[in-house]
């Protein structure tokens, strides 16, 4: 194949078993690669119910057509069941990693099984064994990183590994690689700790074969077109590739919406301590990218030079560090939120679910709700960075309260009660991430209809598209009204919006191309996309095909859920967000009608606006028909039972 | 005389070398005077904001402006480069 390296590697840990088996021509085209691959994949193999940290859930990795290629960039995708919310969960990291697996000749790596001791994944292109990791089981990340390249003997090797969160089955915990590329929130570290395997490293000497290079090289010079630092006619093309994100944190707080003391407020009093402005002048040693990367700077190494937390090294902060360690958490000492947010890459958890889970315990706290006999002595208001520092540690370790605090917020919240669970931020059991509900509504439903719960990656940038950058024919095109869409006093086409940015989206993710880096032309004008993976792959595929594939994805991911029993009720947000207006700043008094922007977004997808999910007709125009019969098989089992029981 | 925030974000804040600004302009004063008399004062503003062919402001940069007790809003959604400058208004640039 081209584009594709056509091969599946398939890892059963409790029987040692590796086979090899042909990436098949059908589902290539229907699922293009990355989180199609691994939808497909998860919804086949599993049964409904299965227990996530059972040997029987799947740990999917999966990258795409154009990892590899000077246009692909080092995303991939990792998904499973997520034992933190029961439903599935993927995470998208970055780094160098796919690129790698690419070279050694693999598109997915399916896991299954669980190993009867901790064990690390080696691949080296047709050679693939399975070998003891007993001494870097208990290891940090950057241990692992460390330890495993030096008994390799090769320093380039590309590694996915877990921390000891992950190994403690906490909930939160995430899977990481380059030290700093992060993703899989839900939990998808557990599922790796469940099955013993501690990392997977891998090393390739191949490369990705272009059906039609000359072609492809057009393609791809009209999408760096669009990258230009200079020359893009996206607004955060060039103020990422200086601050990185964290420059977003002052727009937020002109805009009124950056959560401040567990989303109590919209505006940050000491917002300029935690800025990407304060962060560049004082902190970044270098910038950092992923693979074949054209933006220069998404990423930094940066460094706490002098203060307690003198001596701190660590890569990728982002705006969501700032935010979930920072003002979520009331904290606005920036060495020690670098601090917390190295510990989390060192440890292995999600930081935006850590900061979320901190934030609500400080409020708990502060409301006489919890105190300190609770939290193992300590005084957990907002502002306390010593105590998120040690908090996030015990959290790892599930240590005292830190044990509370590792199944997310949702339980916590719960278990603790009182009241509790009104301001405990989180969708469908995961925790609530950076963009504010409070925002707009398209964020607002963006965040409630999230299959994978709170998150805000598979709808970005969540505003729509600038129709200076756009082609006016494919401005004409769009299947919403550009301007109500674009006009946030009123919900108007929001719906339908969101339905296009989502699909739109999980194309780009079956591409395993950077959500970051489609902002301008190619924001809506798929074309280029098109034409580059047509030469890549030999295949021919038009922009609606391409979209098409977004549709599909995004189907079949609501029919996994379906399966497991979730529909329009779980398609809600936290009560805070429905009830709670910012009482200042610049979104204040805004509250989203959710009820309203639910039956748009259902109508826009031809979803059942009762229960949420997929009709047999929407599924079978995107060729799933096999998925409306068991969802309609499902259905009768459960009504039976309903029946039975009454 | 009307008094007015300037909020310098990102690459506007190395233009100017500030975070932000109180300044005062006269009555009727629109966004598009504000710019240019920036521009004089700083350099770099017309460059980064406005589109040399249209004359209007382009998709690669954003000014926002929040009234007093009012929401943020992009001006190119409300009255654009015309818009005229009220007193305690608050102008973002990023």
């Amino acid at each position: 194949m081209c584009g594709w390296r056509g091969t599946i590697l398939n890892v059963d840990l409790s029987s040692g078993k590796i086979d090899k088996e042909k990436l098949p021509e059908d589902m290539a085209r229907d699922y293009l690669g990355g989180r199609g691959f691994n939808i497909k994949t998860l919804y086949q193999e599993l049964e409904p119910g299965v227990e996530p940290l059972s040997p029987e859930n799947i740990l999917v990795f999966g990258t795409g057509p154009l990892n590899g290629t000077p246009l692909g960039c080092g995303r991939m995708t990792v998904t499973t069941k997520s034992p933190q919310t029961g439903f599935f969960v993927e995470g998208n990291n970055g780094g160098f990693f796919a690129p790698e697996l690419k070279f050694a000749g693999y598109d997915i790596i399916v896991i299954r099984g669980r190993a009867d001791k901790p064990v690390y994944l080696w691949i080296k292109d047709e050679k693939v064994e399975i070998r003891d990791a007993s001494h870097i089981w208990g290891k940090t990340t950057w241990e692992t990183d460390r330890i495993i390249k030096e008994e390799l003997g090769d320093p380039e090797i590309q590694l996915r590994y877990i921390g000891p969160a992950g190994e403690n089955l906490v909930n939160t915990s995430i899977i990481l690689g380059n030290l700093a590329r992060a993703g899989g929130r839900g939990g998808a570290a557990a599922v790796m700790g469940s099955k013993n395997l501690k990392a997977i490293a891998v090393r390739g000497s191949g490369g990705v074969k272009i059906a039609r290079p000359r072609e492809f090289q057009e393609a791809l010079l009209e999408i760096w077109e669009d990258l230009d630092v200079d020359g893009s006619k996206d607004p955060f093309t060039r103020i990422w590739g200086l601050y990185g994100s964290p420059i977003v944190l002052r727009i937020q707080q002109e805009y009124g919406t950056l959560a401040t003391n567990n989303g109590q407020e919209g505006v940050f009093e000491k917002v300029m301590d935690i800025s990407g402005e304060e962060f560049l002048k004082n902190y970044v040693v270098k910038p950092k990218a992923c693979f074949c990367c054209q933006s220069p700077a998404c990423s930094h190494w940066c460094e706490v030079r002098d203060g307690p937390y003198a001596g701190t090294r660590t890569e990728g902060i982002q705006a969501g560090s700032t935010e979930a360690l920072g003002s979520y958490c009331g904290i606005s000492h920036l060495p020690a939120i670098i601090k917390g947010h190295a510990l989390c890459n060192e440890l292995g958890i999600g930081m935006f679910s850590t900061g979320t889970t901190i934030a609500w315990a400080m409020e708990a706290f502060e409301k006489g709700i919890i105190s300190s006999k609770d939290t193992d002595g300590l005084e957990l208001r907002f502002g306390n960075h010593e105590a998120m520092l040690q908090l996030i540690r015990k959290i790892a370790y599930r240590e005292g309260f830190g044990d509370l605090l590792a199944d997310g917020v949702k339980k916590a919240s719960e278990k603790i009660g009182k009241g509790s669970q009104d301001f405990a931020l989180h969708v469908k059991g995961l925790e609530y991430t950076a963009v504010e509900p409070r925002s707009s509504h398209v964020a607002a439903l963006m965040h409630a209809v999230n299959d994978q719960g709170s998150d805000h990656t598979r709808a970005y940038p969540p505003y729509p598209p600038s129709p200076q950058a756009v082609p006016q024919e494919i401005v004409e095109k769009l299947p919403f009204d550009l301007r109500k869409a674009s006009d946030d006093s009123i919900p108007d086409e929001k719906g339908k919006f969101l339905k296009w940015l989502f699909d739109s989206r999980a194309t780009l993710n079956c591409l395993e191309f950077c959500l970051f880096n489609s902002r301008a032309r190619t924001f809506a004008d798929f074309r280029p996309f098109a034409k580059a993976i047509t030469a890549a792959t030999g295949m021919k595929f038009s922009a609606d095909d391409l979209m098409e594939v977004g549709e599909r994805v995004i189907n079949l991911e609501r029919s996994f859920n379906a399966r497991e029993g979730a529909g329009r009720k779980d398609d809600t947000l936290a009560k805070r967000y429905l009830q709670e207006p910012f009482s200042k700043g610049g979104k204040a008094g805004f509250l989203p009608p959710l009820e309203e922007l639910l039956d748009q977004y259902y109508e826009a997808r031809g979803w059942d606006p009762e229960t949420g999910v997929p009709t047999r007709g929407k599924l079978g125009e995107l060729g799933l028909g096999e998925v409306a019969d068991q969802l309609e098989t499902l259905a009768k089992q459960m009504q039976g039972k309903h029946d039975g029981k009454d | 005389m009307a008094k007015i925030n300037l909020k310098y974000i990102a690459h506007f804040s190395l233009l100017t070398g500030k975070l932000e600004e109180g300044i005062e302009v006269r009555e009727k004063t629109t966004v598009s005077d504000l710019i240019k008399r920036l521009e004089q004062k700083y350099g770099g503003f017309e460059e980064a904001l406005i589109d040399e062919k249209t004359g209007r402001l382009n998709s690669r940069n954003k000014v926002a402006i929040r009234k007093a007790g009012g929401w943020t809003e992009n001006i190119t959604t409300l009255e654009g480069l015309n818009m005229e400058l009220s007193d305690g208004d608050t102008l973002i640039f990023w």
